[in-house]
């Protein structure tokens, strides 16, 4: 576990370079009471400009009033630009550039339903997605007060009034209290006996206003774990070439900024293969907790094996994306032939063959970078192909099996998704909402008013199993709110506990591993963590209890 | 969108060049006055034009042009005022839109707040009301406008209680500049590590998908910038999200984007720290460090400075003997044109910094030199830094920040 010197102003940094190593979260807060004026920007292609308001939000939430949050995408930006007396404000005399929102602006996934500029209005037919009307933010002051992070084996937490964890009935009756020891949570309810006891015995008490119990979360698809700062290479494992086949276990390196930022987010566990920032990815990916110290922790690597990665982009392809196509094809159809006696005696154990091999006997799923739609395509008729030759080699000796693919990517998949629902081939976007950025994305879906839903939304009508995967490091802090968009905008196709299994269940199914002991893991939220604002104040996991007070 | 034209309204063409229907009784009166004024105006400039300052073989003409010129050289910008008869930016035809029934953040508190209310959030509110647009204006913001009130011929949309904002800002946006999908790149001129002579918008594409794609997230106008790559990357202009006709505009063209056709403020990129080094620095080439940084930015100051100071000699020097006897032309050179702009106060300057040494050297050259920096981006360390910022030049810049993506 992470020392508890990491808390408050530099508990939430992230780290694309050594400049930005000591950034944090509560920047805009700090620097608005210093008298100083924060506003927020895309940097487009950076972040996408589309999604800029929402960088507005997360400011809110880490603490910045309400009131400057949004006049830090409006009127200190347009006053900064010299341009205060006509732009940023509803106010007579000003320009007529207007938003209509279909939620609070500084909501998760708040969207325009028309825009106005110069008094034209800028969208034909828009897209309005079907969402209950909500009242504006009441911004809450509670965000503003710093929390101080500790480790306790005894707590209790009350005012609970969810359990986004049960199968069934998630909503309390009365809100109820959760007593943990040693992260076990050893009682919920009212638990009367159990907190005379435990006020006796010093139990640490956190007070929420409206308590959430929820999974924990698991960042899949990411280089969490394998760097630290992207554009160092000193700080990275180092990635893959071709002549390689690595496992992610063997250059893990723990007790980062990365990882603690990622765990204080509840992002408690990680899939990672090697790769070098981006979803694009070669070799064996491990699981682990990003809480832990070293791999040799207990606990620390809960799978060492987890899938067998593979890029197919543009940037990794090699030489050609055919080529590097029939490659695998190639590889995979060498691995459904039985070795001869000679050949299993010198069996290279932890060869890229030898994990092939437990791929085409459907021990080990093959993950595949992918977001251009062709390629998937491609990729559905390399499975036609391989699947074949799995029921004529393998499987009349051994049990049924088919090759089991996941497309991580996927910007492009909703183009095939009808296919890839029955090639029974799930989809874990990373990120979420891309937007255009390669030519490989290009057919990205920029969502309501646009376009009707993006690519999640396609994907669920068509009964592919999905999970949101991040891209770049920096997401693995923002996976709840991500589910929350994809819950918020998804008219309904999700229930909040769907939502969350995007970042945490789904993974293991569409991964066909087993959760480790997902009960013993949890976080407790005081809010709705699928919304604005919502603040993690306890997180259990691997005997260890984390609060912030 | 199809667009009706109204008679009576000014059009596109004649906000530029106002409006000029008048009565025409006296008209044939005011014309013949008019050609004459116009052809005695021609008639002494070709003769100006033509005589030559005797020593030094210079025009008479354009050394008093000059002159004149002298004073918008050292004019500094105030911001433009709201209130007007119409928004220069407005194309007739676009019809007043009454949005009724909208749950209205203004973006000010309620009249009468105080100041320390204010800053802590007390009387901001979201309020229901109507928002009634007209000439490319918000004309009228309450709730229930009247009838009479209302201009003929407008449309009304229902934002059945919905919430209602000004369209969002994003002050730090390379939109337009690169290619879509990423096909094509003309972000950053790296060329050469100081090109303030550069302007954004020359590699600015007005069909770029995105711009429609950013402004389906609420974003309604954006600072250009160029990127990051040089310490002095060039001008940045700030434009409207809206492009041709389907987005009510008449035509589609970089200028027919810009946000004040006055082009009141410039804007200008420059960068510290990483970048410039990662792309210039080698052995034996700069900057390499950041101390060739700041010798970089130094360096093109001194010399912005001493353009500006020759200029300003040359003014002096016309005020005293009268611009016709002067011996030379005022100076010009494209090079440090913008540069000197900044000088002299005309430039909005955003500069990309995240460490505590790239701001602190970045506010020392404020002071050497004397110019303002509105906004540092990025700026990951500033929030350890406050009173650094606050020495710098002119005013205390702002923090342009990511939420959470420190990149």
């Amino acid at each position: 576990m992470t020392s508890t010197l990491a808390s408050n102003l530099t508990s939430s940094q992230v780290y694309y370079k050594v400049e930005a190593y000591t950034a944090s979260e509560k920047a805009g807060k700090i620097l608005y009471e210093n008298g100083i004026t924060p506003v927020y920007v895309s940097d487009n292609p950076v972040l996408n400009s589309q999604h800029v308001v929402f960088e507005a939000a997360k400011a809110y939430a880490n603490g910045l009033p309400y009131h400057v949050a949004l006049a830090g995408v409006t009127s200190a930006s347009a006053e900064l630009l010299g341009l205060g007396e006509r732009v940023g404000k509803i106010k007579e005399g000003f320009d007529a550039d207007v938003v209509v929102w279909d939620s609070d602006p500084l909501s998760i996934a708040a969207t325009p339903v028309q825009v106005w500029i110069d008094g034209a209005p800028q969208f034909e037919n828009p897209v309005e997605l079907k969402k209950p009307q909500t009242q504006p933010i009441k911004p809450d002051l509670n965000l503003q007060r710093e929390l101080t992070r500790m480790e306790r084996a005894k707590v209790i937490f009350t005012n609970i009034t969810r359990d986004l964890r049960a199968e069934n009935n998630d909503m309390f009756s009365e809100s109820v209290n959760v007593i943990v020891t040693n992260s076990e949570i050893t009682c919920i309810g009212t638990c009367k006996d159990e907190m005379v006891a435990a006020t006796n015995d010093n139990f640490t008490i956190v007070e929420l206003q409206n308590g959430y119990l929820t999974p924990s979360f698991t960042a899949f698809g990411s280089s969490l774990g394998l760097l630290e700062i992207d554009a160092e290479k000193a700080t990275h494992d180092g990635g893959f070439n071709d002549a390689s086949f690595p496992r992610a276990v063997d250059g893990l390196a723990l007790d980062g900024k990365q990882l603690a930022t990622a765990f204080e987010h509840g992002t408690i566990k990680a899939i990672s293969a090697p790769s070098t920032g981006t979803i694009e990815a070669k070799g064996v990916s491990v699981g682990f907790l990003t809480g832990s110290l070293s791999t040799l922790d207990i606990g620390a690597i809960w799978l060492e094996e987890v899938a067998v990665h593979y890029p197919l982009t543009q940037r990794t392809k090699s030489p050609s994306i055919s080529s590097s196509v029939g490659i695998l094809r190639g590889k995979l159809l060498a691995a459904t032939k039985p070795k001869k006696k000679d050949e299993k005696k010198n069996e290279e154990l932890y060869s890229e063959d030898y994990y092939l091999r437990l791929v085409v006997s459907g021990k080990l799923p093959l993950v595949i970078s992918v977001h251009k739609a062709d390629t998937i395509a491609a990729i559905i008729r390399m499975k036609v192909t391989i699947d074949k030759a799995i029921a004529k080699e393998i499987t009349p000796s051994k049990k049924p099996t088919k090759l089991q693919i996941v497309i991580l990517g996927g910007a492009e998949s909703y183009l095939v998704a009808k296919e890839l629902a029955a090639a029974n081939i799930s989809v874990v976007l990373a990120p979420l909402l891309p937007n255009s950025q390669t030519w490989d994305e290009r057919r990205s879906l920029p969502g309501a008013p646009l376009s009707n839903g993006t690519a999640i939304d396609v994907l669920l009508d068509a009964g592919v199993l999905v999970g949101i995967g991040v891209n770049e490091i920096w997401e693995t802090r923002g996976l709840h709110t991500m589910a929350g968009w994809a819950w918020r905008n998804g008219e309904g196709r999700l229930t909040e506990k769907q939502a969350l299994a995007l970042v945490g269940s789904n993974i293991y199914q569409i991964l066909d591993i087993k959760e480790s002991s997902s009960l013993s893991e949890w976080l407790i939220w005081d809010g709705n963590p699928l919304e604005i604002g919502a603040r993690l104040r306890g997180i259990g996991s691997n005997g260890n209890t984390v609060i912030w007070i | 969108m199809e667009k009706t034209y109204l008679d009576d309204l000014p059009s596109y063409d004649s906000v530029v060049r106002q409006w000029s229907k008048k009565r025409r009784s006296r008209r044939l009166i005011r014309v013949t006055v008019i050609v004459s004024i116009l052809f005695a105006a021609y008639y002494f400039t070709q003769i100006s034009k033509y005589s030559i300052n005797s020593s030094k073989g210079l025009s008479v003409s354009k050394l008093q042009e000059q002159h004149a010129s002298c004073q918008s050289l050292r004019h500094v910008p105030v911001d433009p005022s709201g209130p007007r008869l119409f928004n220069k930016r407005w194309v007739n035809g676009t019809k007043p839109i009454l949005i009724k029934n909208a749950t209205v953040w203004t973006g000010e508190p309620s009249p009468g707040t105080s100041e320390e209310d204010a800053r802590r959030g007390i009387g901001y509110n979201w309020a229901t009301s109507d928002v009634l647009l007209n000439y490319g204006l918000i004309v009228k913001v309450a709730p229930n406008i009247n009838a009479t009130d209302l201009p003929e011929d407008y449309e009304t949309y229902d934002a059945k209680g919905r919430q209602l904002t000004a369209g969002i800002v994003d002050m730090h946006s390379h939109a337009g500049l690169e290619g879509f999908g990423g096909l094509g790149d003309d972000t950053n001129e790296l060329s050469g590590d100081i090109t303030p002579y550069v302007k954004s918008l020359d590699g600015f594409n007005p069909i770029h998908p995105e711009i429609q794609s950013i402004k389906s997230g609420g974003v309604t106008t954006s600072l250009i910038l160029p990127g990051s790559g040089n310490n002095m990357g060039g001008e940045a202009f700030v434009v409207k999200m809206a492009s041709g006709k389907s987005n009510g505009r008449a035509e589609i063209s970089q200028e027919d984007m810009l946000a004040d056709p006055d082009k009141t403020w410039r804007y200008m990129k420059m960068a510290c720290g990483e970048n410039p080094k990662r792309v210039y620095g080698r052995t034996g080439r700069g900057p390499y460090s950041r101390l060739g940084e700041a010798w970089e930015f130094r360096h093109a100051l001194e010399q912005a400075k001493k353009f500006v100071e020759s200029q300003d000699n040359w003014c002096r020097a016309a005020n005293r003997v009268g611009a016709e006897n002067m011996g030379e032309y005022l100076p010009s050179d494209l090079r440090w044109e913008s540069l000197g702009a900044v000088l002299r106060g005309q430039v909005r300057v955003n500069t990309h910094c995240y460490t505590i040494p790239d701001l602190e050297s970045y506010v020392r050259h404020t002071n050497e030199f004397k110019f303002r920096v509105w906004a540092f981006h990025h700026a990951h360390q500033t929030y350890l830094v406050p009173e650094i910022l606050k020495r710098a030049y002119g005013g205390t810049p702002a923090a342009a920040l990511f939420a959470d993506n420190s990149k």
